[in-house]
């Protein structure tokens, strides 16, 4: 592609197509302006731009949309870029610059800011779902059990629901006491 | 687990493996891979200044050895490979092109799995395989996560319970299953929509970039796909939608090549790349491979004869810069088309097919 991006005048790598007022226009754009449009546009948008109504229909929306849109996800204020971790000395300002962490400790010691980051890359901060990966140990049945009673003082059911199926998984049996029933009806509850 | 010291096996697992993996095909879908990421409990994820590459190396090879089901598996030092090793067993992806880390191989029986040790993170194991088939997808993770399964009996990996898996990267949390898939879209790329597939794979969590053998640019038209949300998902759920993306894409690509096979600007292009493949005396590494990609599109399209498919499968890791290793800039360039030259001699001219 021997174009250049149309807002920073670099060599572009990415051409879209948009459609104003029905007369359809490329737009040339370098991999770093083309992430800041795209994240500051929805999903929705995003996808009313890229396809034509006819290819909209060919290819499906097979990953489904994240919760929160990336335009949506903002920088904490006041955070020091000079925290690091206690284990293993690795800064916020290095992660923030290589995006890798130094130990299993970093994902504590940075917290807030992974949380964010997890949110923009996966659309949620939990993996409480997946049971294969949840370590089988008494510490971990006591940590569900306070997240379960937590969700259910929210009347967060579909969290309590997920809950109840990894305290079941890991006591091995089916329901705990007080098991709430899905808001969603019949069937909800099987994941 | 054996060091590399025993080297026959690996040769020999190169030899067996090249008639078996990445036969690059004129089909939009070439080869596939599953990663799935583990770091030990207590370890950091990788070397870096304040712990020095060689302990933490040995260390997490001791791990490995005390695994009973890796008991004959060998030990490949990156170091120690030759250029044109190194390049083979990157595009037979049992090895990392980009990463350089060590590599822990099983050569005798199937020759399709592997364990990258200290790159991005302690462990990364990888199987690969050349099929779209959801049922194919599965039959491998099951494969390769009953291999991890079994390491995991022995060795505790770092996870908590509202992360799952923990990895260098927040990225590759969750699950930490990521499925990579090679996809050769000339036509798509001719009809200039990789825009918008690059929109939509981005759209729905999977990253798109151009396929590249280590110090080469990406070019060719062959594409990596790659899966980049795996939290709060399962890997079957990841599997189904991964491999029903790449499908469709595939039907994208089959779609477009319907329209270009009567194009005469196509088979103008195909003509030209012909031209430069059969008389050119000097080759960059990437017009090669878009001469390699459209003359596969040319074999597709049935303008060659299918066998030429055969010989153009095998160029693609021959053409990068590191599978000439002595040679000076401009003798590689020279090198690399008087092997095109050899490769295509006494190919007829591309011709259109009589419509019955």
């Amino acid at each position: 592609m021997n174009e250049r991006c149309q807002e920073c005048g670099a060599p572009a790598d990415v051409v879209l197509m948009e459609t104003v007022n029905g007369v359809s226009q490329k737009i040339y754009l370098c991999r770093v302006c083309y992430f800041k449009k795209m994240n500051s546009i929805g999903m929705d948008d995003l996808l009313r731009k890229i396809f034509s109504e006819q290819d909209r229909q060919q290819l499906p929306e097979v990953f489904g949309a994240p919760d929160v849109a990336p335009g949506e996800v903002t920088v904490s204020a006041g955070r020091s870029d000079e925290e690091s971790c206690p284990i293993c000395g690795t800064t916020l300002a290095e992660y923030l610059k290589t995006n890798r962490l130094g130990c299993p400790q970093c994902y504590q010691a940075f917290a807030k800011k992974i949380e964010e980051d997890l949110l923009s890359i996966h659309g949620t901060t939990r993996h409480l779902h997946l049971v294969a990966a949840i370590p089988k140990n008494k510490q971990s049945l006591k940590e569900f059990k306070t997240l379960y009673d937590k969700a259910l003082a929210a009347e967060d059911y579909d969290e309590a629901i997920r809950l109840r199926e990894i305290i079941g998984n890991l006591t091995g049996t089916k329901k705990p006491a007080g098991t709430p029933k899905s808001p969603r009806g019949k069937g909800h509850a099987k994941r | 687990m054996r060091s590399d010291k025993s080297l026959t096996s690996f040769k020999s697992l190169l030899k067996t493996a090249e008639g078996r993996f990445c036969r690059l095909r004129e089909a939009p879908f070439v080869a596939s891979q599953i990663l799935i990421t583990r770091d030990v409990e207590g370890f950091p994820f990788r070397e870096d200044n304040k712990i020095p590459r060689q302990n933490m190396g040995e260390d997490l090879k001791k791990i490995l050895e005390s695994c009973d089901p890796l008991k004959n598996w060998i030990f490949v030092d990156h170091e120690k490979l030759s250029p044109n090793d190194y390049v083979r067993l990157a595009d037979l992806h049992l090895f990392d092109d980009k990463g350089s880390p060590d590599v822990v191989i099983e050569p005798r029986r199937n020759p399709d799995t592997a364990i990258y040790v200290n790159a991005r993170d302690n462990f990364q194991f990888v199987i690969c395989g050349n099929d779209n088939a959801e049922k194919d997808w599965l039959a491998r993770y099951e494969k390769l996560s009953g291999l991890v399964s079994e390491i995991e009996e022995t060795v505790n990996f770092a996870q908590t319970a509202d992360l799952g898996y923990l990895t260098s990267s927040p990225e590759m949390v969750g699950n930490a299953v990521s499925l990579q898939a090679l996809l050769h879209l000339p036509a798509l790329l001719i009809e200039e929509r990789m825009g918008q597939v690059v929109d939509a794979c981005n759209a729905v969590g999977v990253r798109v970039r151009g396929y590249r053998l280590k110090d080469s640019d990406s070019t060719g038209a062959y594409f990596t796909l790659e899966t980049s949300r795996m939290l709060g998902t399962t890997p079957k759920e990841l599997i189904r939608k991964f491999s029903e993306l790449c499908g469709e894409l595939v039907r994208q690509e089959e779609r477009s090549r319907e329209k270009l096979a009567d194009d005469e600007r196509l088979f103008f292009k195909i003509q030209d790349c012909y031209a430069q493949a059969r008389f050119c005396s000097m080759f960059s590494y990437g017009q090669a491979m878009n001469v390699v990609a459209l003359l596969l599109l040319g074999v597709g399209l049935g303008y060659f004869p299918e066998d030429l498919k055969t010989e153009l499968d095998l160029l693609p890791p021959n053409l990068c810069d590191s599978a000439f290793p002595s040679a000076a800039p401009d003798q590689r360039l020279e090198q690399r088309a008087t092997l095109i030259r050899e490769t295509l001699e006494g190919l007829p001219p591309p011709r259109k097919k009589r419509k019955s």
